[in-house]
């Protein structure tokens, strides 16, 4: 009997889980028009006190009172720029952060080709009495203040992000005119409700694909790609003048142009930039060559000991480098995370790359850098002679063509990234290999210096499929992976056939850790050498006060900006 | 094997199948209840509707719920679990593989340490009773008890690997003898002894100390309490007393006759335990970077890998549905008097 009536209960549960499964799509559907049904009032005009006959006759003007105002959307330009002249942003980096974050007052940031500062020269550092103008100006009094909702997700960017909204809500309620309700969703929740627009004001991250102001712009500002981030801003001014630097391949022109966008982009307000976050590397005494540049590049190969080293391997030959992060695909064609890409960049080269720790763009894999066609259309690239593999497979440019085959057709993560610029690729003759674009890129440069870019070997990654942990990676970099324990440890060996000079440390091996702390007391007690990304900033301050290590700021790209839903409707 | 034991076996077994049926049947719906999907929590607004959709295609979550459910049925009917949704979309055969024998490696000295420790110092303490050391050992239990076990973690590392150095800091083996390591069952210390290789084998021990001392020390506090209060009641019966007027020594009465009759709870307890380590080790995993299944469950439901997630609770259930059965056989070896 008694087993009877639990499993009773247990069909009980289940049903009712069932039950709220179904539920879930069906509450989204009532929740979302409301404003849809303008309170179809009936016309006054129609009843008939003077039975005046032609009164009674449906007139034309009955439509044209229910219609609700346009759809009244929440952020005018107004409101936009109040907000951005109400943040603080050296407040924010001081309060929360004690002055280790760069306040951002571009999108583009500083060290990038062509970065300005068009909020600074807009606001300056705040301007109170602009906004608390601006909020007058749209009709609100300290009776009548403008409400709305502020979201965050309370994990995702770190637990600081709640103190940062708490002081935004601070300076924002300051001008006397606004109350800000704060509200947080977990990670997964926030997504779908920002993609589908329900959040009216929130934060959000971005790191960049590749390096140039282009991927910092268009993916908030472009009518094409502003949905994809909540952003949903559409002006015609703004996408003229995106694309046409991001046609323009004139560094003169483009410099120009850029100018403009920022001035407009603090004029229009579509996103407002809040801070840069770095990141910080830290490694003991006689570690050489850790440099990483605005690109965000760890390159091994320039690792050395100096003569005072006390490798923790114990042997000069071999370094061990600590990173949190963890292995998500290695397969260029489908890889789109900070770690795999920096794998796949040490054990391969792209077309184009970076001189290590600078932003200046050089040949890789190439043998110099690509000749534009005058339409924009067409960059071609002549390879370095005699390329190959590590296992000694020849590289020629008809490997590049299978490359990109596989990426557009494999559909891997990354693909749609370089599906959107790049239309086909040909190989004129072993060396060379032409890419046709979509449209002229400007910044095709810096995006055939990616990931997606390193030709994978086809003896391990197969063509009709995505390999996205391969037992050993030869490819055409410094160094090839020649195992790897997930959660564990990766190790990489010189590679024999690398086309440049031998790295300097012929062994790498990357040990994976699950949370800071135990990483910043493993490279205090020596059991790494270096403690990459990471680490963190309350373990990178602990970490500056350890005799024998030392710990560098890196000045990453990761951007934290506040986006308004242009297309966030008032409702009553 | 008595006739009526081996019916209790078989009903005990057959009953496991529905209770793995139900559970990962639950599974399968809340996760999908749950907001948030594989794709958007994994990748943000990096990708496009319209890529994701292609991503959700690929990955078969556009297909009806109810063919879902039923392939993933067959999945875990034929062992076979399909592929994670997330972070490399590996086998979860292999991903479990790794991770299941890690967590095992782990959980195994450290519920053997939770118990000699617990059941000792709670006899020991019982036999003592009001007296000083009594006191002591009930402090300390509430002490270990309550010292939350990331940061009892922490203090040992840097106490033990950072200020003096004498044991490794994390992970399950160094590094560089790792990397000439064969691994065949992913034991460490199986594939070591298996392959005759002494110093990992050394290694992977002096690994272990640390996680499982940590471990273990946090869990023994509880069953220091539960051993002293059955022990103070059993001291108290009337058998002891008759013993006791016997002449049989106080030691033999305390550890020999007292503490196996106060076995059979303690003995549950430490089953339930066991179980719930092998899901319940996060915190320990994280602090020492060890591979385990717990970090691994708590990672794929923040990435809302549905494939991964049932899978791993699947088999959960089935190890608690074992080491019920094993503790309930346990029973009638400690306990002569019960019969199934």
């Amino acid at each position: 009997m008694k087993a009877k009536k639990f499993f009773v209960l247990l069909i009980v549960l289940l049903l009712s889980s069932l039950v709220l499964g179904a539920c879930q799509p069906a509450a989204e559907v009532t929740e979302e028009p409301e404003v849809t049904e303008p309170e179809v009032t009936e016309p006054e005009v129609a009843e008939p006190e003077t039975t005046e006959p032609e009164v009674t006759e449906p007139e034309v003007t009955e439509p044209e009172v229910t219609e609700p105002e346009e759809p009244a959307f929440l952020w005018t330009k107004n409101l936009r720029q109040a907000i951005a002249a109400a943040i603080d942003r050296e407040e924010i980096v001081d309060r929360v952060f004690e002055g280790r974050n760069i306040p951002a007052y571009h999108m583009v940031p500083d060290g990038y080709p062509y970065a300005t500062q068009p909020f600074f020269d807009k606001y300056g550092t705040r301007d109170l009495d602009l906004a608390i103008q601006l909020l007058s100006d749209e009709g609100y009094t300290e009776d009548n203040k403008f409400v709305f909702d502020l979201w965050y997700p309370p994990e995702h960017y770190g637990t600081t992000t709640a103190d940062v909204m708490q002081v935004i809500k601070e300076q924002l309620e300051e001008t006397g005119l606004m109350t800000v309700n704060l509200n947080s969703m977990n990670w997964a929740e926030y997504v779908d409700g920002f993609v589908a627009g329900d959040l009216p004001f929130f934060i959000l991250g971005w790191f960049p694909d590749f390096a140039d102001p282009e991927n910092w712009l268009s993916p908030f500002a472009s009518c094409l790609q502003s949905p994809d981030n909540g952003v949903n801003y559409c002006n015609e001014d703004m996408d003229a003048l995106l694309q046409a630097a991001a046609a323009s391949a004139d560094p003169a022109e483009r410099e120009s142009l850029y100018q403009q966008i920022g001035e407009l982009y603090a004029e229009d307000v579509p996103t407002i930039p809040l801070f840069w976050e770095p990141e910080f590397v830290s490694y003991r005494d006689g570690v050489e060559g850790v440099v990483v540049g605005a690109p965000f590049e760890f390159n091994y190969h320039v690792l050395s000991f100096g003569a005072d080293a006390q490798p923790a391997s114990g042997s000069t030959d071999t370094i061990i480098i600590g990173t949190t992060d963890e292995v998500n695909s290695l397969d260029s064609v489908d890889a789109y995370a900070t770690h795999d890409w920096e794998v796949i960049k040490n054990t391969g080269v792209a077309l184009l790359s970076y001189t290590p720790g600078t932003s200046e763009l050089v040949p890789g894999a190439a043998a110099a850098m690509p000749t534009v066609s005058e339409d924009g259309l067409t960059y071609t690239f002549t390879l370095r002679e005699n390329l190959k593999f590590a296992d000694g497979t020849p590289v020629t440019a008809q490997t590049y063509v299978d490359h990109w085959n596989r990426l557009d057709t494999l559909e891997g993560q990354v693909s749609g990234l370089i599906q959107l610029y790049v239309d086909s690729v040909e190989a004129l003759d072993d060396l060379t290999v032409v890419y046709n674009l979509k449209d002229s890129f400007g910044f095709f440069p810096a995006l055939a210096a990616t990931a997606p870019f390193v030709v994978a070997n086809p003896a391990t990654f197969l063509t009709d499929e995505i390999v996205q942990f391969p037992d050993i990676i030869d490819g055409l970099g410094a160094y090839r992976m020649v195992s790897f324990t997930p959660g564990e440890q990766m190790v990489l060996e010189a590679n024999p056939e690398y086309f440049g000079e031998a790295p300097l440390i012929p062994k790498v091996i990357i040990r994976y850790f699950a949370d800071p702390t135990t990483m910043s007391n493993a490279v205090e007690s020596g059991e790494v050498d270096v403690a990459w990304r990471t680490l963190g900033p309350v373990e990178a301050i602990r970490l500056q006060d350890v005799e024998g290590v030392t710990v560098d700021k890196v000045d990453a790209p990761a951007l934290r900006y506040m986006v308004f839903n242009h297309t966030f409707t008032v409702r009553e | 094997m008595s006739t009526s034991l081996r019916r209790f076996l078989v009903t005990r077994l057959l009953l496991t199948i529905p209770m793995v049926l139900i559970l990962v049947t639950m599974i399968f719906f809340v996760m999908r209840v749950l907001p948030g999907d594989p794709i958007r929590s994994q990748l943000g607004p990096r990708v496009s509707e319209e890529q994701a959709d292609a991503l959700r295609e690929r990955l078969g979550l556009n297909r009806p719920l109810y063919i879902q459910y039923f392939d993933f049925l067959w999945d875990m009917v034929t062992l076979d679990f399909g592929t994670a949704l997330t972070q490399g979309e590996r086998p979860i055969r292999d991903e479990l593989g790794e991770r299941l024998p890690a967590t095992i490696e782990l959980t195994i000295p450290a519920i053997t340490l939770t118990a000699v420790i617990g059941i000792f110092s709670g006899a020991y303490a019982a036999k003592n009773r009001k007296k000083p050391v009594d006191y002591i050992i009930r402090l300390l239990s509430i002490a270990v008890y309550s010292i939350p076990i990331f940061f009892m973690g922490l203090i040992f590392q840097i106490i033990f690997s950072v200020r003096i150095p004498i044991l490794p800091l994390s992970g399950r083996m160094d590094t560089l003898l790792l990397t000439n390591f064969t691994s065949i069952t992913n034991f460490y210390i199986i594939d070591a002894i298996l392959t005759r290789n002494w110093p990992a084998l050394w290694s992977v021990l002096m690994h272990l100390v640390l996680p499982s001392v940590t471990l273990g020390l946090a869990l023994s506090g509880v069953f220091v309490r539960l051993t002293r209060v059955n022990m103070i009641e059993m001291l108290q019966s009337d058998f002891i007393t008759a013993g006791r007027a016997r002449g049989i020594s106080e030691n033999k009465l305390v550890y020999r006759h007292a503490l196996r009759n106060t076995f059979i709870p303690i003995l549950t307890m430490l089953g339930l335990q066991f179980a719930i380590l092998l899901a319940g080790a996060v915190l320990t995993e994280t602090t020492f970077s060890w591979p385990g299944v717990g970090r691994y469950l708590v990672e794929r439901i923040q990435l809302r890998d549905y494939t991964a997630v049932q899978a791993t609770i699947g088999i959960f259930a089935l190890f608690v549905a074992f080491i019920s059965l094993l503790m309930d056989i346990l029973y009638a070896f400690i306990d002569p008097r019960i019969r199934y």
